[in-house]
């Protein structure tokens, strides 16, 4: 039979430990820093793993994890570093860049010429709240629920930043596609 | 006596999109969504687009993994042996 230790040990193992990189992704986009992703994503699976007897089975450990993980890095991390400019979400049309588009390529496929860096890089430039939104929803895989509850704001606030964030996203991407010749900018 | 399916307008089919792609709708309102696109090719167009860009911007931003030095640093700190996966 198992002693508690070895079963804590095997559980965590079992389940948390499968989303270190999620972990690691959402650490690495929140903190801007790859040297403090590494000390936030460390310090978030210590805190865990300490704290693992307080962990409902059956619950989104996911979801518990970046818990943890929020909580170490407003705490501990967020004054730490000044991060480069944002993008004012505010300043960008609420709608889809698809009415640019939809003459040259309605299904989007300039997308795919853009390489991961240049979409990290403006997934950086968002304002934290839009960005968190985003990282949690398109990164992490968390429900509009399960935001809400880790940013302690409401369901309808998560929603809104979350469309918000991604339209502005889009059209930054699409900007940057504009500029590096993968599409033509049409006049509406 | 049942009542009539609820019908949604164009906006309103745009401003749900995005929870409809998230399956984030009540079961009426994504019917409801879903009615109005098989009747509205612009409308089916804008999901078309929305839905690929999503779809890329997971894949682009999953792209990153934790270095393999840090994971085994968390490991043997933790006193753990197991290899975690790419999630």
């Amino acid at each position: 039979m198992a002693s508690a230790p070895d079963d804590k040990k095997e559980t965590f193992e079992k389940e948390a430990l499968p989303y270190l990189d999620t972990v690691y992704r959402v650490a690495l986009r929140l903190s801007g820093d790859s040297t403090q992703a590494d000390d936030l994503t460390q310090e978030t699976m210590f805190k865990a793993y300490r704290a693992w007897h307080q962990y409902k089975q059956g619950t989104n450990v996911r979801a518990w994890l970046l818990t943890i993980l929020r909580h170490t890095f407003i705490n501990e991390y967020r004054r730490e570093k000044q991060r480069g400019p944002t993008v004012d979400v505010a300043e960008f049309e609420q709608f889809t860049v698809f009415h640019d588009i939809q003459e040259v390529d309605p299904a989007g496929r300039f997308f795919d010429q853009i390489v991961d860096d240049e979409v990290i890089r403006a997934i950086d430039q968002l304002p934290p709240e839009f960005r968190e939104c985003l990282v949690l929803s398109d990164i992490a895989d968390l429900s509009y629920a399960e935001i809400a509850d880790i940013m302690k704001v409401p369901v309808g606030t998560v929603k809104s930043r979350l469309f918000r964030a991604r339209q502005a996203l889009q059209r930054v991407l699409y900007d940057y596609a504009v500029e590096a010749g993968y599409i033509k900018r049409s006049v509406r | 006596m049942t009542s009539e399916p609820r019908v949604i307008d164009c906006q309103e089919a745009a401003r749900r999109l995005h929870e409809l792609i998230d399956g984030e709708l009540t079961p009426e309102v994504e019917g409801a969504v879903q009615r109005h696109l098989e009747d509205c090719a612009p409308c089916m167009a804008v999901y078309e687009f929305e839905e690929a860009f999503l779809r890329f911007v997971k894949l682009k931003a999953k792209g990153q993994t934790a270095p393999g030095d840090l994971k085994k640093r968390i490991l043997g700190s933790l006193g753990l042996t197991s290899n975690s996966d790419n999630t």
